[in-house]
């Protein structure tokens, strides 16, 4: 049976996806199966400079490429989700002209993605048999169009958190001594907001188990109806079926 | 520089074209991959000689001689056994092609056990009718003919005849306007040199002024080596100093130490060409890898060899890669994964690029052919 393998950047957007794709609100529309999610890592280039998120795509879709020829023959989607941020390093015309690049280098086909959720189809030779394989994307993104999954997790959050809120008085406070806010504000207050619904073995292993707690409780702590998701769920369903 | 080679029919190779080599070659992939297949492919088309075809049959896979079923010492060199079909390996330069054919075929009676003048006792025997008298190689293997010269397509093309009635000599060269063969160094996985053989090679380059090379790929294992000289007495045999030390044959040495002077030895004695080495790994402690594969760049870059290399070892895939991040190098480096597609059942060469490479090898990605 043909599978669907969607890359994304984190764990933590891992665990997103698979609270989304699993989640009730998506089985009443359609039925998901046979998607499976694999994340980035980071890595030093040739440049020596350190490639985080996204910036790693080129080099996970020529792994990915092999794999298709190693042992994976049935994967006969790639679907791409990343941050869309926000410029001049990201937003969406660069964030697109990143994982056009980056399908181009491992299959030698230009998508010519010009907007989220698109999909296209091509043939392409791997390993010297022609296939048919389709691609597609999407940018994580809040309402602004901009943004990545911290931004959209802090506008779907659905319960208080006295961390996150005193957070937000900090960060005021920072702002006002400094003129500019927190640096990474908002991947703190959406770290202090899982981490107050973590349970002890999950904070005990933070680095490696705190992503668990949005698959686990995300149906609890973030709304799932929230507009701000509409499109990536809408993207999930279509690249699940 | 070699750029891509295109195999069919051959080992285990069916219809394969890897395209993309640089200078410095790695090659990595489960067992039964192709690698050592891919390095013969390269010797039998770079070098282009019977002797070549002996001996990727009777030196590197150990096949010796069947009277009886004389097709069994050759048929391992076709792909599942198929001697119907033809051998096509050619290889592909920035401005030629150049490769080989070779053909199998069964006759009986003793149609060309007289093409061949016996020496006697020794290694050799002289072919009768070659314009250019040769010497060949009484081999274990026997039987082989080449055939004809110059082809448009693949080069030369050879014929195996193999004649269970007679007893064919050795090697026989029907056709007389081959050229001789180019000499290719192939270092096979294990090997270890013939200590005299060794010794005559470093006593030339000494005598040419290439001690100062030999002395610094040493010290990429050993930096207090500071002296090589080859004694004559009591045995012919290379002798090393190690700083305020006496000089101690190479035999009391570790295999590094001679796997390292073989390597360059080969790569002095054949500039301009191909060095092929199998589980390149061998003796080489991690420690001293990266400081080996500098060597190695330099000194193909040096004296313009293009080396094809083999390896099992994670340690020596990352300290090529290492080693490759050096903008001095990286130009020049390529990583080949090989394996067997399960789409067309076809050996593959994955092409690996630095950034990706690095990327699998800090994250735990596959690219050994797993």
């Amino acid at each position: 049976m043909a599978r669907t393998l969607l890359i994304v950047e984190s764990p933590n957007d891992k665990a997103f996806m698979q609270l989304l794709m699993s989640s009730s609100q998506m089985t009443e529309i359609s039925p998901i199966y046979d998607t499976e999610i694999d994340h980035l890592h980071n890595f030093t280039g040739t440049d020596g400079k350190e490639k985080r998120g996204k910036d790693a795509l080129p080099q996970k879709l020529q792994v990915v490429k092999a794999q298709l020829s190693k042992k994976s023959p049935d994967i006969q989607h790639i679907a791409v989700i990343v941050d869309a941020d926000s410029p001049p390093t990201g937003g969406k015309t660069q964030s697109l002209a990143l994982i056009n690049r980056a399908f181009e280098e491992a299959f030698g086909v230009n998508p010519g993605f010009t907007e989220p959720g698109q999909s296209v189809e091509h043939t392409v030779n791997l390993s010297g048999e022609l296939a048919a394989l389709k691609m597609s994307c999407y940018l994580t993104q809040d309402s602004t169009g901009e943004g990545n999954l911290d931004t959209v997790l802090k506008a779907i959050a659905s319960q208080s958190c006295a961390e996150s809120d005193c957070l937000e008085l900090m960060n005021a406070c920072v702002a006002e001594k400094t003129g500019a806010p927190m640096r990474d504000f908002t991947k703190q207050w959406v770290n202090y907001y899982v981490r107050s619904h973590a349970s002890k073995k999950q904070l005990k292993n933070a680095e490696n188990r705190l992503h668990e707690v949005i698959t686990e409780q995300g149906k609890d702590i973030f709304n799932l109806n929230s507009p701000v998701i509409e499109g990536l769920k809408s993207y999930l369903q279509r690249i699940s079926v | 520089m070699i750029e891509s080679i295109s195999i069919e029919n051959f080992r285990c190779f069916k219809h394969t074209r890897i395209g993309g080599f640089k200078r410095v070659n790695l090659i990595g992939g489960q067992n039964n991959a192709g690698k050592t297949s891919l390095l013969e492919a390269m010797l039998l088309a770079s070098q282009r000689g019977i002797d070549s075809i002996e001996f990727v049959q009777a030196t590197l896979r150990n096949v010796t001689y069947n009277q009886t079923a004389p097709e069994l010492s050759w048929n391992g060199l076709f792909y599942q056994n198929r001697q119907q079909n033809p051998i096509e390996i050619s290889i592909q330069y920035p401005d030629r092609t150049q490769g080989i054919q070779l053909t199998y075929e069964e006759e009986t009676g003793s149609a060309y056990a007289d093409r061949v003048e016996d020496t006697g006792s020794g290694q050799w025997n002289r072919i009768k009718d070659n314009r250019i008298e040769r010497k060949v190689s009484k081999s274990i293997l026997r039987g082989l003919l080449t055939e004809s010269g110059e082809l448009s397509e693949h080069g030369f093309s050879f014929k195996i005849i193999v004649n269970k009635d007679a007893d064919p000599k050795d090697f026989v060269a029907r056709k007389s306007n081959l050229p001789l063969p180019v000499p290719v160094p192939f270092i096979p996985a294990g090997f270890k040199p013939d200590p005299r053989s060794i010794s005559q090679d470093v006593e030339l380059l000494i005598k040419a002024g290439k001690e100062d090379i030999l002395r610094d790929a040493l010290a990429t294992i050993d930096l207090d080596i500071d002296q090589i000289r080859v004694f004559h007495y009591p045995a012919l045999e290379v002798n090393l100093r190690r700083a305020a030390e006496s000089f101690l044959p190479l035999s009391l040495f570790g295999d590094a130490i001679t796997r390292v002077i073989d390597i360059i030895v080969k790569i002095l004695k054949s500039p301009n060409a191909v060095l092929l080495i199998d589980e390149i790994e061998n003796g080489i402690h991690y420690t001293h890898q990266q400081e080996f594969w500098k060597l190695l760049f330099k000194v193909a870059r040096q004296f313009n060899v293009q080396i094809f290399a083999t390896s099992h070892s994670l340690e020596m895939i990352r300290a090529f890669n290492e080693v490759a991040a050096n903008e001095e190098f990286t130009a020049e480096a390529q990583y080949v994964e090989m394996f067997r597609s399960v789409r067309s059942g076809e050996i593959v060469g994955n092409m690996i690029s630095h950034d990706t490479l690095a990327y699998s090898l800090v994250n735990n990605q596959t690219f050994r052919g797993e």
